[in-house]
């Protein structure tokens, strides 16, 4: 196909913006890692040394011989990523069973359909803050301490459950019923109808839903400030040290991070092109919505 | 069932099942019974769940607002005082105000760029590998922490960040500028950056599933590729660009991270400002404010809803 001139400038135009968004959305971690292996207090590009020292007091909190400089904050962030993996694992699985559950309720016709839609997507709809401030008041009110365990857990489902049940609504509207009926029709269980056919075919919902669960939970701040009690998360420390200094042990922390759950993406979208191929071959009618879904999936 | 399901014989079918002697009425009844009865114990727990976390919280808020602060003690009597402070004092009107026009912009950036961007990718981007590569590029950075995405700021466009490094290096500019950090436009372009994502995904999504034959169809009936993209591609695409703008919003109106760490707090919105009054424990004038910021948050919801109900999209 030969473009004209004007779908030329728009070819230019808007490939140049894309590539400077990708740009505005990687800069940030390349300089992240760069300043990583700086030492100095507060971070100057271009860093003038290169050194391991930030990722050891990193991994030896309690060594104060390493904290050398004046006024940096020693914190050790062990406790609070531990405390936040926990959190996370949690909140994915529970909020992923809540979804499930719900979504496949969504499957029939019944009274209220309409309205109750909208109430299990309450907690995604409402202003990060509000959420927060509200269930303090509310625990506050009926004497319920502010535990990451008490309000922060109810919190944490509450906000990521509604993707969970968004990813499996677009996964079971797309989805033949008939394979279901024909597993009835030849003698098996409700239960091992679902066990051994709907299951194995929301698959990579389950997987969409638990990895949103996990992440917008390990990522959380905007709702956690009034609900966590004592408890600190890993990102409200961070936020909490960023608010005194940010030194470049900050920068290697967030390098691991980066790291590590660019790893783990990469990991999780082979395996979903890899599941997709497999199950195209299979069906080649539905190539079309699974490919569709992943991007939804991942960006909704 | 008297035989196990891994014995060899031929798995029984529905049909083979003895017929009860009861009438079918009766039967039908009861079945549509233990239908609902399933819908109602797989709704329960999400239900419960939300109520509790959610719905009643939210109530909360309403109810709290109608409270009074007398210095340090919280007074639980039901009066207009708190509103009435609210509303006449100037301040908080115009922090209602800023909040919309924030949000506003960043959609209207965040439409603009995530569109073409997804344009892009579905119309010239020529193999569908690509595609699926750059896509995935420009998704990943949402899936790694928010907290880490805000704080490399600092080092970016800090006064001896990068870029200032850059520019004054190059000669442009003599001495590093303070413009590019703790300012409102700087908190613009920092949300704008985070959430566009939203958008692009949608976006490609819905114009990748338009058929090729479409778009050749109408440029043979004498469409230019102008009218085309507003006629067929655009109203096409609609559904994924306001179900980005809807998700964007609902980060945005809820965002004080980015406002206190790369706005700096000049320019302060809604959710700074009831974060920072509710830490003082002035819980009744936050409450209202959240109340105003619920509402705003309504409205805007709202109006993408209107313009396209998202529901079709599920």
């Amino acid at each position: 196909m030969t473009l004209t001139t004007g779908q030329r400038a728009v070819k230019g135009l808007s490939g140049t913006l894309f590539a400077f968004v990708l740009l505005v959305l990687y800069a940030p971690f390349a300089i992240m890692l760069t300043l990583s292996f700086g030492e100095r207090a507060t971070a100057v590009f271009p860093p003038s040394e290169f050194t391991f020292v930030s990722y050891e007091k990193l991994l030896h909190p309690s060594d104060y011989s390493l904290f050398t400089i004046a006024g940096e904050p020693l914190t050790n962030y062990w406790p609070p990523l531990r405390l936040s993996l926990i959190l996370g694992l949690l909140t994915a699985l529970l909020a992923t069973a809540l979804a499930l559950m719900a979504a496949l309720a969504f499957r029939r016709r019944f009274r209220g359909r309409g309205p109750l839609f909208y109430l299990l997507l309450l907690g995604l709809l409402t202003p990060g803050v509000i959420l927060g401030l509200g269930m303090r008041l509310f625990a506050d009110q009926v004497g319920l301490g502010a535990h990451w365990y008490t309000t922060g857990l109810l919190l944490h489902v509450a906000w990521t459950m509604p993707f969970g049940f968004i990813v499996f609504l677009i996964f079971l509207n797309r989805y033949d019923v008939s394979v279901e009926e024909a597993a009835a029709v030849l003698g098996a269980s409700r239960w091992k109808v679902f066990r051994t056919v709907t299951l194995p075919l929301l698959a990579p919902g389950v997987m969409g839903s638990l990895l949103f669960g996990f992440t917008l939970s390990l990522d959380e701040v905007q709702r956690s400030s009034f609900v966590m009690g004592r408890d600190q998360t890993l990102p409200m420390e961070l936020l909490a040290v960023t608010g005194v200094r940010i030194t470049p042990v900050v920068y290697a922390l967030g390098s691991l991070i980066a790291v590590v759950s660019f790893a783990l993406l990469a990991l999780y979208f082979v395996g979903f092109e890899r599941e997709r191929r497999r199950t195209a071959i299979a069906e080649p009618d539905e190539d079309d919505d699974f490919t569709a879904a992943a991007p939804l999936a991942a960006a909704a | 069932m008297p035989t196990s399901m891994r014995s060899p014989a031929p798995p029984r079918l529905a049909r083979d099942a003895p017929v009860p002697a009861v009438d079918h009425a009766a039967r039908l009844r009861a079945r549509a019974r233990g239908r609902r009865c399933e819908t109602a114990l797989l709704l329960a727990p999400a239900l419960l769940w939300v109520v509790v976390a959610v719905a009643i919280p939210l109530g909360m808020i309403v109810w709290v607002s109608f409270w009074r602060a007398d210095g340090g003690t919280l007074v639980h009597t039901f009066d207009l005082s708190t509103w009435k402070s609210v509303v006449s004092d100037g301040a908080f009107r115009s922090l209602a105000w800023q909040t919309l026009k924030v949000v506003v912009i960043v959609l209207a950036i965040v439409a603009t760029v995530g569109l073409l961007s997804g344009y892009f990718l579905a119309r010239f981007v020529r193999s569908r590998r690509l595609q699926t590569l750059l896509l995935m590029l420009a998704i990943l950075p949402f899936w790694t922490s928010y907290v880490i995405r805000i704080i490399t700021w600092q080092p970016l466009f800090g006064n001896r960040g990068v870029l200032n490094w850059l520019l004054t290096t190059t000669g442009i500019l003599k001495e590093p500028a303070s413009a590019f950090l703790y300012n409102q436009t700087a908190m613009i372009f920092a949300m704008s950056s985070l959430y566009v994502v939203f958008v692009i995904g949608p976006v490609y999504w819905a114009l990748s599933r338009i058929d090729d034959d479409v778009v050749a169809a109408s440029r043979s009936l004498g469409a230019s590729a102008w009218q085309t993209f507003w006629r067929i591609e655009f109203p096409l695409a609609k559904g994924g660009l306001v179900a980005g703008c809807f998700f964007a919003a609902i980060f945005l109106f809820g965002d004080y991270a980015t406002e206190r760490l790369i706005g700096g707090g000049t320019h302060p919105a809604l959710a700074g400002t009831i974060n920072a009054i509710a830490g003082s424990g002035q819980w009744p004038t936050a409450a209202a404010l959240s109340v105003v910021l619920l509402a705003l948050a309504a409205i805007v919801l709202g109006v993408f809803m209107k313009i396209h109900d998202l529901r079709r999209e599920l």
